[in-house]
């Protein structure tokens, strides 16, 4: 038996291990809406919240860059009905409202669950580098640091986290930090059987870095 | 249930009881006595062959079973093992599949402590085979003895003479004793890489063919040898690995005292599985084996070719102290190719002294070449290589030299062979050879080989081989400080 822990329930579970997540705040009802954002503060970011709807943004259950109240009302019903033509019955936990992360360079940070070796994390950095180009590294838990900044390493597309083209240097050790807290997670968690945290999105040299959505599957 | 987790059998009468079940592979290797189950008196067949190899080189006692005959090569046959009035601590057992699981039962009744089981027609068949194997693993825990196979060759153990692989010796020749396990998840493997080591005489510890692992697995075969005296390189092919975190934990602590090598097949095997994350459906099978050899020091042979080179030069040759490599030859473009080579594989060209290029500079004609690749040219004699190669060899700034032979020339004499390997055992630093070309230079190489300094057909091979061993000089450091 497999089951799925949406965005919320995953964050909630990659918090407790102080893993930087966007987080946010699950809505009901219409009413809550407008409350619950300006409490967060605008821009902000909706997203229905469905163990049935797993790619969100090719659902249309994601709506970016909210600036007001009436915006965010709308947004709500919208989603909703969003999510409820792309499949009728999907089970609707509801609508999460997030704080607009700024931009920074888009990683992906995942663990599967290998039948010979365990857990195994995985790191890329995100678009076409691991789409297309499948430019990503793998340690087996558990990991230390040293593995951590190999994984790092390995990556060809990493020069671009070092500052390549005049870009500033990012904020790697935030990376190495999610890495063995990730591992030490799924080490006290072996019913996850796969994890992302994509993006997790990485700003410059001592800026940390955060996780804006994720997915976790247990079995 | 896995031998390694279950707890030592605590049965009164079962008599190994309170054995560790590590210190039991010790019987695989040096038995006293060994007891053939299954021996035939007809000559071709399998049980006959492993009664007269063992019977050949085995030093202990011998016991062959069989209840249909009397006497077997001039031995005492018996009806059971159970029958045997002397302790037995190896059987090896070639019957029929559906017949093992009983004789494994009476292994256990006699007290033997290892049990090789050769015969295939098991998981390897299906369903059937796997409740054998299963029923073999019971009798295997509850009374404490350790299995290797079942659908395997064996051991072959030069010093010992335990040899059970049933392969004539006119078809395999046997290799000498030395520092390498090899040990081989296929069968067919084991006897065609056994007779290769031979003719290359690198020599072996043990051979060992494991296949079908229902009990003892590479991972218990790596954690033996980390220990074991005799062996100084570890060598597998495999095809799987059982307890992928296990053995990633033992490789880390033998990689801090002896090279493990592998070379695993099935890497085109497609990694597709059913997966609802990105990182499930990216992340194939062999990336994955690829990332925990890393994580364990081993060093993953891209092919059987590069894992004997690799083999060759650990055998042969000390542990580099860095990666700066030096080059003499007798050929410019030898030089070029090796300097290429050397960049491609993570190596350095390294940079001489000031008093090694004075040296070079007062040593020999202005049209050498003196700067790193050292170029003697067609006029370098055997006196031109041995001092350049002692100046390169006593330099602080090179950790290892690649040496190129180029024999189609006139100069050149064929005694080079010997004063180089005169000068090479004075120091403490790895040389690995090349001399491309065809007849007359693999004639030398052999020469190479036989007198210590490694030697491959071309330049590429010394330098990817080299670089194995910096890899894990480099790995086995990290590893010592991780520890800090």
């Amino acid at each position: 038996m497999s089951r799925i822990l949406t965005e919320y329930e995953a964050s909630k579970l990659l918090s407790e291990y102080r893993i930087p997540m966007i987080g946010g705040s699950l809505v009901n009802s219409v009413e809550e809406v407008a409350r619950t954002a300006s409490a967060i503060g605008y821009p902000v970011v909706m997203k229905v919240m469905s163990p049935d709807i797993l790619h969100k943004s090719d659902a249309g259950c994601v709506k970016v860059g909210i600036s007001d109240e009436k915006e965010a009302e709308r947004a709500y019903e919208e989603l909703l009905e969003n999510a409820r033509r792309y499949k009728a019955d999907a089970k609707i936990q509801g609508i999460l409202i997030q704080k607009m992360a700024e931009k920074g360079t888009e990683t992906i940070i995942g663990v599967v669950k290998d039948e010979q070796f365990g857990h195994v994390l995985m790191f890329g950095l995100g678009g076409i580098f691991v789409e297309v180009l499948r430019d990503v590294s793998f340690r087996v838990t558990p990991i230390n640091r040293r593995d951590a900044l190999e994984m790092i390493n390995e990556v060809k597309a990493s020069k671009i986290l070092y500052g390549a083209r005049g870009r500033s240097a990012s904020d790697v050790n935030s990376i190495v930090e999610t890495l063995l807290k990730l591992s030490e997670l799924v080490e006290e968690h072996p019913e996850i059987v796969e994890l992302d945290i994509n993006p997790f999105v990485v700003y410059e040299e001592g800026k940390g870095g955060i996780g804006l959505d994720a997915l976790i599957r247990i079995e | 249930m896995h031998s390694s987790e279950s707890s030592e059998v605590e049965v009164k009468d079962v008599k190994n009881a309170g054995m560790p079940r590590r210190e039991l592979l010790r019987y695989f290797f040096a038995p006293k006595a060994i007891a053939v189950i299954g021996a035939s008196a007809t000559p071709g067949k399998i049980g006959y062959q492993i009664l007269y190899n063992l019977k050949r080189r085995f030093k202990g006692d011998l016991f062959p079973v069989n209840p249909k005959q009397e006497e077997i090569l001039e031995l005492k046959c018996y009806p059971s093992i159970v029958d045997i009035p002397e302790e037995v601590d190896l059987a090896v057992i070639s019957i029929p599949a559906k017949f093992v699981p009983e004789q494994v039962r009476l292994c256990g009744e006699k007290g033997v402590k290892a049990v090789i089981v050769i015969a295939s027609g098991f998981g390897e068949t299906g369903e059937e085979g796997k409740k054998l194997e299963e029923e073999m693993l019971r009798y295997a825990l509850y009374y404490n003895l350790r299995i290797i196979g079942p659908n395997c060759h064996g051991i072959y153990n030069p010093r010992t003479g335990v040899d059970t692989p049933f392969i004539p010796e006119r078809r395999m020749a046997k290799p000498e004793p030395g520092n390498l396990v090899l040990v081989s998840q296929s069968g067919a493997f084991l006897g065609a890489l056994g007779d290769w080591v031979s003719q290359e005489r690198i020599g072996v510890s043990n051979l060992i063919g494991i296949g079908n692992k229902v009990d003892v697995d590479e991972t218990d075969l790596i954690d033996w040898f980390k220990d074991e005296e005799e062996t100084g390189i570890i060598a597998l092919y495999l095809e799987s690995v059982k307890r992928g975190k296990e053995f990633i934990r033992v490789c880390r602590e033998t990689s801090k005292k002896k090279p493990i090598i592998i070379f695993k097949a099935g890497r085109t095997e497609s990694g597709a599985r059913a997966a609802t994350s990105h990182t499930g459906s990216i992340a194939g099978v062999d990336a994955i084996y690829d990332a925990a050899f890393k994580q364990s020091g081993v060093i993953r042979a891209e092919s059987l070719e590069h894992m004997f080179d690799v083999i060759r030069a650990f055998q042969r040759q000390p542990l580099p102290k860095g990666d700066r490599v030096a080059i003499v030859s007798n050929g410019g473009g030898f030089g070029v190719v090796c300097a290429d080579a050397i960049e491609l594989n993570g190596l350095k060209v390294a940079r001489f002294t000031e008093e090694t290029y004075e040296y070079l500079r007062n040593r020999f004609p202005p049209h050498y070449g003196i700067t790193n690749p050292i170029d003697l040219t067609g006029d370098g004699d055997k006196d031109d290589f041995k001092d350049a190669m002692e100046a390169v060899l006593k330099d602080e700034n090179v950790d290892a030299v690649i040496l190129g032979i180029i024999w189609q020339g006139v100069v050149l004499e064929d005694e080079v062979v010997e004063v180089l390997a005169k000068v090479v055992k004075k120091y403490d630093k790895p040389v690995l050879g090349s001399s491309p070309g065809g007849e007359f230079s693999s004639m030398m190489s052999e020469k190479f080989n036989r007198l210590g300094i490694p030697h491959y057909p071309i330049p590429e091979r010394a330098i990817k081989a080299l670089s194995a061993m910096v890899s894990y000089v480099r790995r086995r450091e990290e590893f010592f400080r991780d520890e800090e």
